[in-house]
């Protein structure tokens, strides 16, 4: 009989859950509770559409199979593998008894209503033996800082859309998810483990992730766990004396002794001049090094077995400071002196070690050198007893548990052996778990009869035949809970109760800011690899916004990418497409995005560098996350999508307000700027967003900055143009290294501080040229370009001269020859380019010269065009000549190509001109 | 009632201190030595790294790489200075100079000469001499370049690379420049330059500053050949054997003049400037050929310190082949962080100053100031010299024979600094030597110090206190840091 094996402890599980806190937060509804169903599918017209949820969310196809309800989506319940380390034994114990009485709403079926008390009683208690044969709970205790920071959590990142306000109970809407009796369940490290990836164990993602870090899931499961109550763990004495350092303890008499559950000032009994001494033994787990973190206000010391590890002596505001000591396995007596001279009062003390993350120390502690138990409920201690978990084992699979609970015992997975009656057999669906009689041996889901209607209606309607992509949206929408946050077609959004604890980072944004957004013509606007990422792993785009979208998984709401698409993607934007170089599109829509044009960069971040007003929406994400047709549409008319938005029509009524930038014609506009935001977190930072610059700016005349650059030799030579060239020469090399359009530089870098590191060019399409000397001698014309420095082959570069437009001529030499450099900004092929011309001079006129070559250019591959001209790598296109030889000579060099010319110097001198456009 | 007598108290209280200052006030270094700002116009930027006159102007070079040439920077009203921009976009130049007309800068990456050709007042060419240093694009590499010596070479000190190594050749070393741009190698085991200048010889000096290999911040003299104490860039012996070969590595946590013993290339500093009594960043060197323009002080060495402020003093002497000396202080006050130091031909003193990376207690970003003798003379110690016995002061006024022949007016102790890699040093070895007898010269302008006990090696830190001129007057500067690296033989 399993009668004579229950525990002493059984009865008192009644009384347990009579005093269940859940009793506190809002009405609780008597029925499993389905929020999404309850507030947007409680119309007559939807009941079947209802009742199919509800098939789905009570798991009824897990016993009643139904080949043909492949669309229900069943929720899976939650996997049980190693649920004796999540749960509290005496809260299974509970549950099991009757479900609906320890968690009101759970779609969890009362098993064994219509039983005996003492055969409920024994089935129970053999399944919770079962399922505590899985392992043990740990325990530990919450602290004050943890609490704050997990209530602010709870009411900022979007809990409260599903689970109501914490603070404002009374005031929660009807339909929301009730949590149960939450810290009867877990303990802070169980509760830590299921809110940082609750997936793991309710693979159904009606519980989303948050993607918490360790720190956010522990400081949420503290803030739930608030009010746990963990028995003493040291001892005090409490003195009242007036001193500004320690003093002699052995010389005093404490006005009072007792325990405490914590190392903390808040046994005193006045707020100045008193003192305090705790001892406890601490339980180390394990062999190692541990750190002891003490910090106070005023002094504190702490020694641990005799021995000080930490002294944080003196009158002082809260200061911390760490010692480490090795520690065995086992319990070491730890004592902490504390005194108080005036003012802030504080003791904090934390431990730190192998497998033990930094957390207080009272929580490893006890008063006495043995164990004492974490939970003091007043209850004998649980003891598995291994015959009755094997009862339950059995029980586990013969009542049905298994049927819906991946459970895993040893290496196998327990199989149901429940047999039930098909989904189609039951059509009628009047008696079975439908009836509105308890039946004995059949689950109890505490249905209502609005749910048992939409139920039967479901049943009625059938399965044959596909959803809608419409009704599939709607119908997941409200199963998943969407709604609680997201308005779609005017249907759902933040509850009006809930709607003050959505919150903004950026108040001037507004609602904007604030609520998450409705989710019409979604489909439309995200890119497909976006919007997919979302539903399988949440998001935090909007950097504005409180609220985070959890993680669903793509196993529970990937579909729902095919069906937003099918139902709401257009293909309409008239896409103007533009001849120009795309880096010169870049160019402009670099350009129209920063301050000189649209200004965008007053609300739109761009990475790390933030806008000058609010922060909205990152410029370097947009193209990633948007489409380009939906763009279109959206920058022609932003309010049409989102009524009410501060963002402005950047093209109003079709017009351009920035003129000079593609003579004002707003499809090449449009198309830049959209050309440039594809470069994504490669482009450019608009101008306007470098922080602290210092811009040079050629004015009439041509500036030069000499400095550390990107891609340059620390002998970098730079010049701006006023024709909105410009070029770095690299003097070590005699090469010209960069040129780029528009602006010039910025000198913050190096003009700030002490300025370390390479800067980079301001302005748009920085072209890098080949590099090594410009000219060489070549045994043949297959002999490869030398890479020796340009010192070591006899270069010496001897500076520049102005010419009358002040543009700097770059001077070079050899034991040969003499080069003067020149580079003049010129529009080449249409656009703006250098025309560069190399005037050589050999310096010894009766010396033999060798056979001497121009190398103009580099690359993988160099295609010869029409008119001399030739590409290289599609980047840009040079022409050049020699005086007195033939035209150039493309080599191939490995895998990559040189364009290089003959140097004719019969006459001691001549001259190379090469053009450069890109 | 209440207010009119807290009135009354008022009252009494301003007359009595006025009549304090007016007959107690003692009198300060700007009695003797005037401070003057140049007015830096709207937008020029003049974080002045490089001095020179250059014709009748003065030419100042700045960090950010532009040369400026100010005409009258000498008229008495210095608002007539005016500003004109000759060259910029070179890289940081800490150095100007002239040869034959052509203005010599030296930037970060070379040295380079400049040319007004077509008389516009702008330089239409800029030539490179040498670069035939390395430069690998850490902000550490700075190069100051020197006046030329008598033998037509200009004298280059570079910079490690950071602190402790040297990643690109030559960088930790001084190198000589000739007129046709030839580099000579000259002296390893430099660290971080602040300026470098002659002496009244033509010997060349350079300050380096507290860090690795460096206890405090000192002037050291840079005799070819020798090794200045940081071994970091030693590294480059391999590269020329211009200085022959490398010396024996320094032993780390030792002291200068035990390793000095031993390393015979080892030149200890001829001045240690004490860390945080006379400042901590020396920089700019001064020599005073005014022939008296600038007062008592004619041939001795005038240097600055970025933190401080200040333009301190420094006299040298030979002891056993090598200059060692005192320093005292000398003005403060300057605008910014002293950089550059110049005299002019009428004995004016041009400091240039920047706080950029660095800070000072001259709170602006950057200066330019110019410092003028009133034409009183400081009472001062003027020259501080070892004797095999203990030292000798001269001063600038006569002295009252009996507070100077006081051993009471004096307080002597030594210490020195760790020679070691890693950064800086405490003082340590500290001592307190006796004087035990002061004696005054007849001509009442100097005395010996009698002294038991004086520390090889050690700075020997000499307050004067109770020293009065015949005037009654006490030392504008009490304190004198004599660095006896050796002891006078006789």
């Amino acid at each position: 009989m399993m009668d004579s094996r229950l525990p002493r402890w059984l009865p008192a599980v009644a009384g347990l859950f009579a005093l269940s806190s859940v009793a506190s937060l809002a009405a609780v509804p008597k029925h499993p509770a389905v929020s999404g169903v309850e507030r947007v599918l409680n119309g007559e017209d939807a009941k079947a559409a209802a009742g199919r949820i509800l098939l789905a969310e009570l798991n009824c196809v897990s016993c009643h199979k139904a080949e043909d309800a492949t669309q229900l989506k069943p929720k899976q319940a939650p996997i049980l593998d190693e649920v004796g380390s999540r749960v509290q034994v005496e809260w299974l114990q509970g549950y099991l008894t009757s479900t609906h009485a320890a968690k009101a709403g759970t779609t969890m079926p009362d098993l064994f209503a219509g039983l005996s008390e003492a055969d409920r009683a024994a089935k129970v208690t053999a399944l919770t033996h079962f399922l505590a044969s899985t392992g043990v709970v740990a325990q530990s205790r919450a602290d004050g800082g943890a609490v704050g920071r997990g209530d602010q959590l709870y009411h900022e990142i979007g809990c409260f859309a599903c689970h109501g306000s914490r603070k404002d109970a009374a005031g929660n809407p009807a339909a929301i998810i009730p949590l149960g009796n939450v810290e009867k369940k877990y303990t802070i490290p169980s509760l830590t483990a299921f809110l940082k990836d609750p997936l793991d164990v309710r693979p159904g993602g009606r519980m989303p992730s948050f993607n918490l870090n360790d720190q956010q899931a522990r400081d949420l499961a503290c803030y739930f766990l608030k009010d746990l109550k963990l028995p003493a763990t040291v001892k005090y004495e409490y003195f009242e004396v007036s001193w500004n350092d320690f003093g002699d303890f052995g010389q005093l008499k404490p006005k009072s002794v007792g325990e405490s559950e914590d190392f903390g000032v808040e046994v005193r009994q006045r707020n100045d001049q008193f003192a305090l001494r705790f001892t406890a033994f601490v339980h180390i787990p394990k062999d190692g090094r541990y750190r002891f973190h003490l910090g106070s206000d005023d002094g504190s010391r702490m020694s641990v077995s005799g021995k000080e590890v930490v002294n944080v002596g003196g009158v002082h505001p809260h200061q911390t400071k760490t010692g480490e000591i090795e520690l065995k396995t086992g319990a070491h007596q730890v004592v902490v002196e504390y005194f108080e001279a005036g003012g802030e009062e504080s003791l904090k003390v934390e431990i730190e070690g192998p497998g033990v993350a930094r957390q207080p120390l009272a929580g490893l502690c006890s008063p006495e050198k043995e164990k004492v138990k974490l939970k003091d409920d007043g209850q004998p201690e649980f003891v598995l007893d291994d015959a009755l978990a094997k009862d339950g084992r059995v029980l586990f699979a013969s009542i049905g548990c298994a049927s819906c609970h991946q459970m895993k015992s040893g290496q196998e997975t327990i199989q149901s052996n429940l047999v039930a009656k098909s989904l189609a057999a039951i059509s009628a669906g009047q008696g079975g778990c439908l009836a509105k009689v308890t039946i004995k041996g059949l689950p109890d889901y505490h249905l209502s009869d609005v749910q048992r209607g939409q139920i039967q209606a479901a049943l009625k309607s059938g399965f044959a035949g596909e959803r809608d992509s419409s009704q599939t949206i709607h119908e997941s929408m409200a199963q998943f809970n969407c709604f609680a946050c997201h308005e779609r077609g005017k249907i759902g959004g933040a509850e009006p109760a809930l709607n003050a604890l959505f919150k903004t980072a950026m108040p001037e944004m507004g609602d904007e800011g604030r609520i998450p957004p409705a989710l019409d013509g979604v489909g439309d606007k995200l890119t497909e690899a976006w919007f997919k990422n979302i539903l399988e792993n949440g998001a935090k785009d909007r950097g504005y916004m409180m609220s985070v979208m959890p993680k669903f998984g793509g196993g529970n709401v990937g579909h729902l990418l095919t069906s937003f698409r099918k139902v709401d993607l257009k293909t309409e934007a008239e896409i103007t497409k533009s001849s120009a170089p795309l880096a010169h599109q870049k160019a402009a829509g670099r350009r129209l995005v920063g301050e000189k044009g649209m200004g965008c960069i007053k609300c739109h971040p761009f990475g790390g560098s933030k806008a000058t007003g609010i922060q909205a929406m990152d410029l370097q994400i947009m193209s990633k996350r948007l489409r380009q047709d939906w763009w279109y549409r959206y920058m022609a008319r932003p309010g049409d999508f989102r009524p009410g938005t501060r963002m402005p029509a950047p093209w109003p009524f079709g017009n351009a307000s920035v003129r000079d930038v593609l003579d004002g014609n707003v499809g090449l506009q449009m198309n830049a700027v959209w050309t440039y935001l594809e470069d994504g977190d490669k482009a450019g930072i608009p101008l306007g967003l470098q922080s602290g610059a210092i811009i040079l700016a050629a004015d009439k005349e041509p500036i030069i900055y000499r400095n550390f650059f990107e891609g340059v030799s620390p002998r970098g030579i730079a010049v701006g143009y006023p024709e909105l060239v410009n070029l770095c020469f690299d003097a070590e090399q005699c090469a010209l290294a960069l040129v780029w359009h528009n602006d010039f530089m910025d000198a913050s870098m190096h003009w700030n501080g002490r300025g370390q590191g390479n800067q980079r060019p301001l302005g748009d399409n920085i072209l890098s040229l080949v590099r090594g000397v410009p000219i060489a001698s070549l045994a043949n014309v297959e002999t490869p370009w030398p890479t020796d420095s340009a010192a070591s082959l006899g270069y010496r570069f001897r500076g520049y001269r102005f010419d009358k437009q002040r543009r700097p001529v770059f001077r070079y030499d050899t034991k040969l020859i003499e080069v003067s450099d020149e580079m003049k900004p010129a529009t080449i092929r249409k656009v703006p380019g250098f025309e560069r011309t190399l005037t050589i001079v050999q310096k010894d006129q009766n010396e033999d010269a060798p056979k001497l070559w121009y190398r103009a250019a580099e690359g993988s591959s160099i295609k010869q065009l029409d008119g001399e001209w030739f590409q290289v790598d599609e980047r840009f296109f040079i022409q050049v000549q020699s005086d007195g030889q033939p035209g150039p000579i493309v080599r191939p060099i490995g895998n990559r190509q040189e364009l290089v010319i003959g140097v004719d110097l019969l006459d001691g001198k001549t001259k190379i001109v090469q053009r450069y456009a890109w | 009632m209440r207010s009119l007598f807290l009135l009354l108290i008022a009252g009494t209280v301003v007359s009595v201190g006025s009549r304090v200052s007016a007959q107690e006030k003692p009198p300060t270094e700007s009695d003797y030595y005037k401070l003057e700002s140049y007015e830096i116009p709207e937008g020029v930027n003049l974080e002045a790294g490089g001095l020179h006159f250059y014709g009748e102007k003065l030419a100042v070079s700045t960090r950010r790489g532009d040369i400026y040439l100010i005409e009258n920077p000498l008229a008495d009203d210095i608002t007539q200075a005016k500003f004109q921009l000759f060259a910029g976009g070179l890289h940081e130049v800490l150095g100007l100079t002239e040869r034959d007309g052509w203005l010599y800068a030296t930037q970060r990456c070379e040295v380079s000469r400049l040319k007004d050709e077509d008389g516009d007042g702008r330089a239409d060419v800029v030539e490179t001499i040498c670069d035939n240093w390395g430069i690998t694009g850490d902000y550490h590499e700075y190069a100051f370049g020197s006046d030329f010596d008598k033998d037509g070479n200009m004298w280059v000190v570079l910079c490690l690379t950071g602190s402790f190594n040297s990643n690109a050749k030559y960088r930790g070393w001084c190198v000589r420049v000739g007129a046709d741009g030839r580099m000579t190698p000259t002296c390893s085991g430099i660290r971080s330059p602040g300026g470098i200048g002659a002496n009244s010889v033509g010997d060349i000096f350079y300050t380096d500053n507290q860090g690795p290999w460096n206890g405090t911040c000192s002037l050291k003299h840079l005799r070819p050949g020798s090794f200045q104490g940081h071994p970091g860039g030693n590294g480059w012996f391999s590269e020329t054997k211009a200085i022959g070969e490398r010396p024996q590595e320094p032993q780390s946590g030792s002291r200068m003049m035990v390793e000095a013993k031993k390393i015979p290339e080892l030149e200890p500093p001829a001045i240690y400037f004490p860390y945080k009594k006379m400042g901590q960043s020396a920089s700019g060197v001064a020599c005073d050929l005014s022939k008296g323009k600038f007062g008592l002080f004619e041939n001795q060495l005038f240097v600055g310190d970025q933190t401080f402020s200040t333009i301190m003093r420094v006299t040298l002497e030979k002891v056993q082949g090598h200059y060692q000396g005192a320093c005292f202080p000398f003005r403060e006050g300057f605008g910014s962080g002293s950089l550059s130091a110049e005299f002019m031909p009428d004995g004016s003193l041009i400091v240039g100053g920047t706080n950029r990376g660095w800070g000072s207690r001259g709170s602006k970003p950057f200066a330019l100031e110019r410092l003028r003798w009133t034409g009183n003379v400081p009472f001062e110690i003027h020259e501080m010299h070892a004797k095999k016995d203990g030292f000798e002061l001269t001063f600038t006024q006569p002295i009252d024979p009996e507070s100077a022949g006081k051993t009471e007016s004096y307080k002597l102790e030594t210490y020195a600094y760790i020679y070691q890699a890693s950064y800086g040093s405490p003082e340590v070895d500290h001592t307190t030597p006796t004087i035990d007898k002061v004696t005054v010269a007849p001509d009442g302008k100097s005395v010996r110090l009698f002294v038991t006990g004086l520390q090889e090696g050690h700075v020997h830190e000499l307050h004067s206190d109770g020293v009065r001129s015949k005037d009654g007057l006490p030392l504008l500067h009490k304190e004198a840091y004599y660095t006896l690296n050796y002891l006078v033989q006789e």
